[in-house]
């Protein structure tokens, strides 16, 4: 931005171009000046010169008719007056005799001209003497010798004239010089302005929706959070990070187009809401940021308010009704944050606050800035933590109810933080989910797991292994045959495999999800719902997909005691998988009564920390090898 | 073409006075430089200034699209 700024005041390149123009003007006319008066200088000398040897040569051609010395002294006499006025004289010097033609030069000065000369070949240049430069031309004839001396007055006043000339014509140059360099910078400086207004306009705007984007925003707050008065600096304000919920299933289901046009009209319906100063940013992505100056926190809730409820209104995209859904995080200057990056740190986090807690909107509490600091440097961690295998898996035992043996294990994932430790997957999950790289992650616990299964096979531990996958997993187009490579390339009979959906997102692929799930089936690999009873998937769903075994969640498991409710979700779920014909499996199952519960109700299977807690293969492999009941409903 | 003012008035003036000294200098002095052609070149030159002067109007300055005249 600094850099886009600073091209924008460059006023240097006009002054540079008069300066130039100027010069070359200056140096063209003085050359073309010097060129002419030297010209000028030259002609003069040799017509000059040549008007003094015609003299001479009718002064020797009286010498060589000499009729009578009077009529020589005549002849002299008679051109040099008809060279007045220039001063001049002429000697014709015989052995014994003299002959002298004077116009207005002093005695001494023709002795003195008369002697330096006769020291000088006859090449005829001029000569300087006493301040004054003297044309002469000297010939000699049988005994005699012709000399003649002009000086260079007449010479002088046509330089002068030509010299006076040659200034009004330069003066004349120099204008127009000065009226092209004008024009010219003025031309270019123009042109240049232009182009680097566009330039900026480029760079500090979005192409898809014509807004503003970040470097306008840094450039916007820098200057308004600013505590020099003299900018345009507010007092307080209040900035919004807006986030769709659903931009990326859009983008997923029906193509970038569909993405683009979501963004388009979502910023339309935004910049409506709005009025100036208040402005609208596009950060990125599914991203906007409102920054409004002088609003107060309530104002911007008011905003907030409107904005969720406009981007809830349904958007029609190629015939289909879209619902895109958005989060918002609201921070205040300057009672949040007092610069820049802290108060888009502070509506960021509050956005990813509002997005967990799907409360549509949430304003910045200082009390959680720790943990959302940490969240957003996790997230900024994420990419190293794939490429340096930091995410390790965990497995827990699946059990039998009735004979306590393991009869399969899930695949969970924790994150070996070189500076957390070890993390949860509640911890970065919903990283993974945002960041873009769920279907990478999705390949990259397939790999772990199945290098795990074969290891495990090749030591004869014939137990499956459980992956958990997301809806976001399945949308990755490779991903049936990246499964079917891998068992292939591990030497993996399928049933080893066991892939399990949870199901707490919704899913507007369905026909996609589910055109995948049944290709991952026919690979021969069985299939679980996650976490069932929680998500938002409905039971035609569940029918749709044909699933293996369902998996229901540990809140209805956990007080199944007490809570009739539970239990009898717990029993019809029971009854559902006992109609579709797949195994049931119960999840956080901890206490022994729990156990009887369920094995009265007819569920035979379930996992839980009565029986092992998640962990690494290392601790888990003793346990497969002695096939060691973990526990029973008889124990 | 139409003609539409694109001076401001500085420049107007500014060249308003250098027109009516050249043209002064041209009518007045015609001694002193003593060429007919550089006295056409100076009452061109002059005579251009004047017209900018009364019509706000320079053809160099359309032909280059610059505009000193405040929007």
């Amino acid at each position: 931005m600094q850099q886009i700024a600073k091209v924008k005041q460059d006023r240097s390149i006009k002054a540079r171009l008069i300066w130039a123009c100027l010069g070359v003007s200056l140096l063209v006319s003085a050359i073309y000046v010097t060129v002419s008066y030297r010209l000028t200088a030259d002609i003069s000398v040799r017509s000059e010169l040549k008007a003094m040897a015609n003299s001479l040569n009718l002064i020797n051609q009286e010498i060589s008719h000499l009729i009578s010395e009077q009529k020589l002294k005549d002849t002299i006499d008679l051109v040099i007056r008809a060279a007045e006025p220039t001063p001049g004289f002429i000697l014709v010097t015989s052995a014994d005799r003299r002959w002298l033609a004077n116009a207005g030069l002093e005695e001494q000065t023709i002795d003195a001209l008369t002697e330096h000369l006769a020291g000088l070949p006859d090449n005829a240049e001029p000569y300087a003497f006493a301040g004054n430069r003297y044309l002469w031309q000297r010939i000699h004839s049988g005994d005699y010798v012709i000399l003649y001396v002009q000086k260079t007055t007449a010479l002088d006043d046509i330089l002068a004239f030509v010299g006076k000339r040659l200034l009004i014509t330069s003066v004349i140059v120099f204008w127009i010089a000065v009226w092209l360099a004008l024009t010219l910078a003025a031309l270019i400086a123009k042109r240049a302005k232009e182009i680097n207004e566009t330039l900026a306009y480029i760079a500090t705007h979005d192409s898809l929706t014509g807004l503003p984007n970040r470097l306008h925003l840094i450039e916007l707050l820098e200057n308004a959070l600013t505590a020099d008065p003299k900018t345009n600096a507010v007092s307080e304000g209040c900035l919004l990070v807006i986030d769709l919920d659903k931009f990326k299933e859009v983008n997923d289901s029906f193509g970038y187009s569909a993405g683009d046009i979501l963004l388009k009209e979502i910023a339309e319906r935004l910049a409506r809401l709005i009025n100036a100063p208040a402005e609208l940013i596009r950060t990125g992505g599914d991203e906007f940021i409102i920054w409004a100056p002088s609003w107060n926190v309530d104002d911007a809730k008011a905003l907030a308010v409107e904005i969720v409820s406009s981007c809830n209104s349904p958007i029609i995209i190629n015939g289909l009704t879209v619902n895109s859904g958005a989060s918002i995080g609201i921070s205040h200057f300057p009672s949040q944050a007092e610069n820049t990056a802290g108060l888009i740190v502070c509506a960021d986090t509050a956005m990813h606050q509002a997005k967990t807690m799907r409360s549509g909107w949430q304003v910045y509490q200082d009390n959680k800035i720790a943990d959302y600091k940490d969240i957003l440097q996790l997230r900024a961690e994420l990419t190293e933590a794939l490429a340096e295998q930091q995410i390790i898996l965990f497995y827990q035992p699946k059990v039998d109810l009735i004979t306590g043996a393991i009869t399969g294990v899930e695949a969970l994932c924790r994150w070996q933080h070189p500076r957390l430790g070890l993390l949860g997957p509640g911890q970065f999950i919903d990283l993974i989910e945002h960041s873009g790289k769920v279907q990478e992650f999705g390949r990259y616990i397939i790999s772990r797991a199945f290098e795990q299964a074969e290891k495990w096979h090749r030591e004869g531990i014939l137990v499956p292994i459980a992956i958990n996958m997301s809806p976001y997993n399945l949308l990755d187009p490779g991903l049936v045959d990246f499964i079917s490579d891998s068992l292939e390339a591990h030497d993996l009979p399928a049933r080893f495999i066991e892939i399990e959906l949870t199901e707490n997102e919704t899913c507007i692929n369905i026909d996609y999800i589910q055109s995948a799930l049944e290709r991952i089936a026919s690979l021969g690999v069985s299939l679980a719902i996650d976490d069932f009873g929680t998500g938002m998937s409905s039971l035609a769903y569940l029918s749709e997909l044909r699933v293996n075994v369902l998996k229901i969640d540990r809140i209805f498991v956990h007080d199944m005691a007490t809570n009739n409710g539970h239990r009898a979700i717990i029993a019809a779920a029971i009854t559902l998988s006992q109609s579709f014909g797949c195994h049931m499996v119960a999840e956080g199952v901890e206490t022994q009564e729990q156990v009887q519960m369920l094995v009265e109700m007819g569920c035979k299977a379930a996992q839980g920390f009565l029986f092992a807690k998640p962990m690494a293969a290392s601790q888990l492999t003793p346990l497969l090898t002695q096939a060691i009941p973990l526990h029973s409903a008889a124990g | 073409m139409a003609i539409k003012s694109n001076l401001s008035t500085a420049v107007r003036l500014v060249r308003g006075v250098i027109g009516i000294c050249v043209m002064a200098f041209v009518l007045f002095n015609g001694d002193l430089i003593d060429d007919a052609f550089i006295e056409i070149l100076l009452g061109i030159f002059g005579l251009l200034n004047l017209i900018s002067l009364v019509s706000g109007w320079c053809p160099v300055y359309h032909l280059a699209g610059i505009n000193t005249r405040k929007a």
